[in-house]
């Protein structure tokens, strides 16, 4: 009796799971682990009382990251018709939703875009994301020096991005492609810059910009030489082989002037009479520029006609964004009439330098900086906030500014 | 150690056997994955969310036995017809096997036949290996009682041997 007793339950206890169920029971309990992490909720609940420090959202955008949630997000995307990632969109650095922008929306274009100007150009906008992220920071007064010290990490990756694929363009022989975008870059660099100093001026409360307006500067510098670089080689171009190009760039330069025209027109009682004329002057030179390149084309002359359409667009794109700035900001920078002029000062005075250079057989990078760099000081002695390659002057000018 | 690797190697020990336990009170191989799948998701909740537990395994069979018990009372006993139809389904290849599956088929038969509160001690105590004071913690009775209890289904057994 004993005996079988014994064997009796024997028999019973050999059932049991088989190997690959196991396995398969386990891999639902590991997902539900890692989507339940011990713990969890008192991080869910630090970020949606609007926790300033990223600690948070980094941890958060950890787990994310992982495929699983990949497909999951991707899922309630799919199911909310894109509500998640529109909301998404307007996320700024310590919201909850801040990581679906960065890693997921993001990523997604950067997948998605395939020639490499399209991804330069993405590379850009990005950059600009970031910057418009800071600016919002700023008017909402979140902008702390942690805050902005993250930012500027993150532009300066950004930089580094678009620095190695300028290099690949410039290897490559795409040097119109370079101009543009470093020319699109240092005029985007160089408005969200001034909208950032001119923030910190009227001592908005909890605006920490120090590190952000130094990195803007030097990737400032950066773009611009690179820009210059491209288009005195642009100069040198046959006009058989890069007419097309200069046809491209004017294309692009006019429809820059006729969106900002019709964004006047469009905001004009926002933007209040004083940008608003200052903006269409600007527009008005940019229109003769045009012209002058289109006689240059005709005149064969499409490395000059490209390198002015160029500044056409820059000058479109450059009171785009100041109107955005006084639009959504409120912060009026286009008012000062100096500036516009330096700009266009500068320039030309480059294309002066460069063609001297170009006949004395120089060397042609050494003498463009040179040269902008004592006609900057001069400026600096007059007063006149310009883009100076004299980093050290502006520092102390913002600093005291700041009042740090 | 954190918290879920300990929770995994509670997994790798205890799953068999709490699958076991499940499926020798509702006879359905799914069904017993699924409950072995819900006392686990359910006890990570419990640690989860920062609660102690001193003795995982006694912590597993309760939820396991909990979770049955709200589950038949939801459902109405299905016919044994049912049951006998469902229980069969263990993996097993070879002829050795086959007659280990015939054997246990029996064995699953009688026990089925016996009444649930000595099935359940039986079972606990002779297929798992728990002591009675330890059955008697996890199902809200007194050692006396579970060791009466075993004392009568074992005679019950014996019957139906």
């Amino acid at each position: 009796m004993f005996e079988r007793k014994k064997t009796f339950f024997k028999k019973l206890r050999r059932q049991g799971l088989a190997q690959g169920e196991r396995q398969v029971i386990l891999d639902s309990l590991v997902l539900y682990v890692k989507k339940n992490p011990a713990g969890n909720n008192q991080r869910v609940r630090r970020i949606f009382y609007g926790s300033k420090s990223f600690s948070a959202s980094t941890n958060f955008f950890k787990i994310l990251y992982k495929p699983v949630f990949v497909t999951a997000i991707i899922a309630i995307i799919i199911v909310t018709g894109g509500g998640v990632a529109y909301a998404a969109e307007g996320a700024l650095p310590g919201d909850l939703l801040y990581p679906i922008k960065i890693h997921i929306n993001e990523n997604v274009r950067t997948v998605i875009v395939v020639s490499p100007e399209a991804k330069i150009e993405w590379e850009v906008s990005r950059t600009e994301r970031r910057l418009q992220e800071a600016e919002q920071l700023a008017t909402q007064g979140r902008l702390d020096a942690d805050t902005s010290s993250k930012i500027s990490i993150n532009l300066k990756s950004q930089s580094k991005k678009i620095s190695k694929k300028i290099k690949a363009l410039e290897a490559s022989g795409n040097i119109d492609v370079v101009a543009r975008s470093s020319s699109n870059l240092e005029t985007a660099l160089q408005a969200h810059k001034k909208i950032i100093i001119k923030m910190s001026d009227e001592s908005r409360a909890g605006v920490n910009t120090k590190d952000i307006v130094r990195d803007l500067e030097e990737e400032e510098e950066e773009a611009s030489r690179v820009r210059n670089n491209a288009e005195i080689e642009i100069k040198t171009k046959i006009h058989s082989k890069f007419s097309q190009s200069a046809e491209n760039r004017k294309k692009s330069a006019q429809k820059k002037l006729d969106e900002t025209k019709n964004y006047i027109e469009k905001w004009e009682k926002r933007l209040g009479s004083e940008a608003t004329v200052e903006a269409r002057t600007q527009i008005q030179k940019a229109q003769e520029i045009i012209i002058r390149g289109e006689a240059e084309l005709n005149a064969q002359k499409s490395g000059e006609a490209f390198n002015s359409f160029q500044e056409a667009h820059r000058m479109a794109q450059q009171a785009r964004l100041l109107l955005e700035a006084k639009k959504n900001f409120n912060v009026n920078i286009i008012g000062k009439k100096n500036t516009s002029t330096i700009e266009i000062k500068k320039d030309k005075r480059l294309e002066d330098e460069t063609k001297k250079s170009q006949e004395r057989g120089k060397d042609k990078d050494d003498d463009v900086q040179e040269d902008s760099n004592e006609k900057n000081k001069q400026e600096e002695k007059d007063g006149i906030d310009t883009d100076s390659q004299n980093a050290i002057e502006i520092d102390s000018k913002i600093d005291v500014k700041i009042g740090l | 150690m954190g918290l879920d690797e300990e929770f995994i190697i509670a997994y790798e020990k205890y799953s068999d056997a709490i699958f076991r336990y499940c499926f020798y009170r509702v006879y359905e191989r799914e069904k017993a994955k699924d409950l072995v799948q819900e006392v686990y998701m359910k006890t990570w909740q419990y640690l989860s969310k920062g609660n102690e537990v001193e003795n995982i395994r006694a912590f597993l069979y309760r939820v396991a036995r909990n979770l049955i018990i709200d589950g038949s009372r939801k459902k109405k006993e299905s016919s044994l017809d049912e049951m006998h139809e469902s229980g069969f389904d263990a993996k097993f290849d070879d002829r050795r096997q086959k007659e280990i599956e015939i054997d246990m088929k029996m064995a699953i038969e009688v026990i089925k036949n016996l009444d649930e509160k000595y099935r359940e001690v039986l079972l606990l105590r002779y297929v798992d290996g728990f002591s009675p004071k330890e059955i008697s913690s996890m199902i809200d009775e007194t050692e006396n009682a579970v060791s009466v209890r075993i004392h009568r289904g074992m005679k019950q057994l014996r019957k139906l041997i």
